[in-house]
């Protein structure tokens, strides 16, 4: 053979960084004590830190600020940003496109006309309750939006066949937009008070969640999550195709019916609680990719999840910076960070064909 | 000799189309055997439902005397491993890490690969010469070196047959000569036993110890390359396709109209590349001609029916005259 090729070719061969699991770690600590102390009012670290471990407070109102606010759309933003940026992950391995993303492909759409479909009819069904949210029971909420989910995804299924990369992020924004339409048609059967609550839901935001809704999200989400660990394999193989994935005596149905399910449970929880939450499935992806230089999903999922995190709570910390509060929504700093990533990876469509396999 | 394929009054095709049928097939351990014939014969359905894509209309497919189909994926995926034309698209994984995913069907839940994993792995990258590949992303690969990778990421499946549906197409001659090369080696140094399916009928010739052929209608020979030259299958299987094949050279001509014949006399390559100047023209060689070309080491010399001679310094001389010949006489 080739003479010039050494013994020790497996040299050359890097093994995989532990070191920027454990800087995500540490970012995301820091961040999240920083969504603790900074806001419209500052709160020191050290009091911070009593109040998560003590419980107490000499002030009162740094207390309730921490505890009735700020603490839950933190956990919110840790479980709500690890479970987005998975799904976009798993939407991207699926699709094998890699700008798929459960906000630009219509899903959160999808799972927000699922829920307004059962507000209404809860509504019809017991008109003397006014009240908007409170009488649906949060968990109907969820299944109303996994299912809204799973519909947008089985359209899309069903396009991604026959059209290219940039043909089905257009079919989905289509589609998202079509959903769009039919929320505002279902809310028309519905009076004014329940529309209204639906409207302020059309932003995302980590900080409309009660913390009675928090104790649905936190378990659901880390359960989703726990499955997509369980899935990384299985995505490793879809990674060659789904003729290939078959060869290796991977079950493709099966596995790709599952990923779907998954990605239909954590996008339609965090859609129902938090609303459409732009761009971050994408910029997640993408971002561990480029740190890690792989597409294996064994060293990409961790790495999505941390990033994901840190991110949402990141966007979160932004919008709430005390000199922010009247210019920035969280969907327009994803959408500072997403839209050019999604620009880049468009422009760089020739090489970059392949990029989610 | 041991029998790794088999199969018994084989019959494959679709509901409504037999695509061939009563195919007694056996694939022996540690022979590189290659599956020939024209488009349209069902070379594609024979090799999908030789590993199990596709069910048989009739009969059985046997993976170490045992129905294919009734191998659970897992176990098959150990027994059989398949190269592929798909175009594969990875991304962000090294060539190495493509191969790994060959250990698929041995791994755990979550794909952790052992050291004992991870020797396999060397081993098949070593035994397909893809050594200085193994750090590359694959999508920087040029297709004859991903092919490389995707045949060391079926050796690590460890598989008792490797099927491979035409790998060497769309490869330029060099790499196609490559890759036929390292499939001997696998076969005859390392005891695989394969099965590919080509439209090289010329390096199959020269490679193959067994082949192969599927014709249109779906008559089969098997044998070794010569047998099926000596006994005229070879030829007659692609005559549809326009194909000669001139058993005495082992050439494959294209099969065009001839218009006109010549007789060329003189000895060694240059009557051979004369012979070979007049039929990429159309002429067919005989000796019967009326016109004859008398070949000298560098000077050939035309002779009519009348005897007149004329003398040319070379071919291309002898080529340009010959074509107005035949204007003229229409």
């Amino acid at each position: 053979m080739n003479p010039t090729i050494s013994e020790n070719w497996t040299d050359q061969l890097r093994a995989t960084p532990r070191w920027p699991y454990f800087a995500l770690a540490g970012a995301i600590l820091v961040v999240f004590l920083l969504e603790l102390a900074v806001g419209a009012v500052a709160i020191p670290f050290g009091d911070v830190a009593r109040i998560l471990f003590t419980g107490e407070s000499e002030r009162y109102t740094w207390l309730q600020i921490v505890q009735q606010f700020r603490l839950i759309r933190a956990v919110n933003a840790l479980f709500s940003g690890a479970a987005i940026a998975v799904c976009g992950l798993l939407l991207q391995t699926l699709f094998r496109n890699p700008l798929a993303d459960p906000f630009v492909l219509g899903v959160m759409d999808g799972a927000r006309l699922g829920v307004a479909i059962v507000v209404v009819i809860s509504g019809a069904a017991s008109n003397s309750f006014l009240s908007q949210f409170a009488f649906l029971g949060d968990l109907s909420q969820v299944a109303a939006a996994a299912i809204g989910s799973l519909a947008a995804m089985a359209v899309l299924l069903w396009i991604a066949h026959r059209v290219s990369t940039v043909t089905l992020l257009i079919c989905g924004l289509m589609l998202g937009y079509l959903c769009q339409g039919l929320i505002s048609v279902v809310l028309h059967f519905t009076d004014e008070y329940q529309a209204a609550a639906f409207s302020s839901w059309n932003d995302g935001s980590y900080a409309g969640i009660t913390r009675g809704q928090l104790e649905f999200l936190v378990p659901i989400t880390a359960l989703g999550l726990g499955i997509a660990v369980l899935l990384v394999k299985p995505l490793n193989a879809l990674l060659l195709g789904e003729r290939y994935a078959q060869t290796l005596g991977l079950p493709v149905f099966r596995a790709r019916m599952l990923t779907f399910g998954l990605v239909a449970l954590l996008a339609g929880t965090v859609t129902a609680f938090c609303g459409p939450i732009a761009f971050l499935g994408i910029i997640v992806a993408h971002l561990a990719r480029a740190l890690f230089q792989t597409s294996d999903h064994r060293v990409l999922l961790p790495a999505v999840i941390l990033l994901g995190s840190t991110l949402a709570l990141g966007a979160d910390l932004v919008t709430h910076l005390p000199w922010a509060k009247h210019f920035l929504h969280m969907n327009a700093v994803n959408g500072l960070i997403g839209a050019p990533i999604v620009l880049w990876v468009l422009l760089r469509q020739k090489q970059m064909r392949g990029l989610a396999g | 000799m041991s029998t790794i394929l088999s199969s018994q009054s084989l019959s494959i095709g679709y509901p409504n189309k037999t695509v061939a049928s009563s195919l007694n097939l056996r694939l022996t351990k540690g022979r590189l055997v290659c599956l020939l014939g024209p488009n349209g014969a069902g070379k594609s359905t024979l090799m999908r439902t030789l590993c199990a894509m596709q069910t048989p209309l009739a009969g059985q497919v046997l993976l170490n005397g045992v129905d294919i189909h009734t191998i659970s994926s897992r176990e098959l995926a150990r027994l059989l491993s398949v190269v592929l034309t798909d175009r594969v698209q990875v991304g962000l994984l090294s060539a190495y890490e493509l191969v790994s995913l060959g250990r698929y069907p041995y791994t755990g839940w979550n794909g952790r690969l052992s050291a004992e994993d991870h020797r396999i792995i060397r081993e098949s990258i070593e035994a397909t010469g893809a050594q200085d590949l193994a750090a590359r992303p694959v999508d920087e690969l040029s297709d004859g070196e991903r092919q490389k990778v995707l045949m060391a990421r079926a050796l690590a499946q460890q598989p008792q047959l490797l099927i491979l549906d035409e790998v060497t197409a769309f490869l330029d001659l060099p790499r196609r000569v490559d890759i036929m090369r390292t499939l001997r080696r696998l076969a005859h140094d390392h005891g695989a036993t394969i099965l590919l399916s080509t439209h090289d009928l010329d390096l199959a010739i020269r490679s193959a110890d067994e082949l192969w052929l599927l014709e249109k209608g779906g008559a089969f020979h098997c044998g070794a390359p010569e047998d099926l030259v000596l006994n005229g299958s070879f030829a007659q299987a692609f005559l549809s396709e326009g194909i000669e094949f001139n058993p005495a050279d082992g050439h494959f001509e294209l099969h065009g109209e001839r218009d006109g014949v010549a007789a060329v006399e003189g000895e060694g390559l240059p009557a051979l590349w004369t012979r070979r100047a007049l039929e990429r023209i159309g002429f067919s060689v005989h000796r019967e001609a009326s016109h004859r070309i008398v070949v000298e080491p560098d000077r050939w010399t035309l002779e009519d029916p009348s005897g007149t001679k004329q003398t040319f310094n070379s071919l291309h001389a002898v080529v340009e005259t010959m074509r107005d010949l035949r204007e003229e006489s229409k």
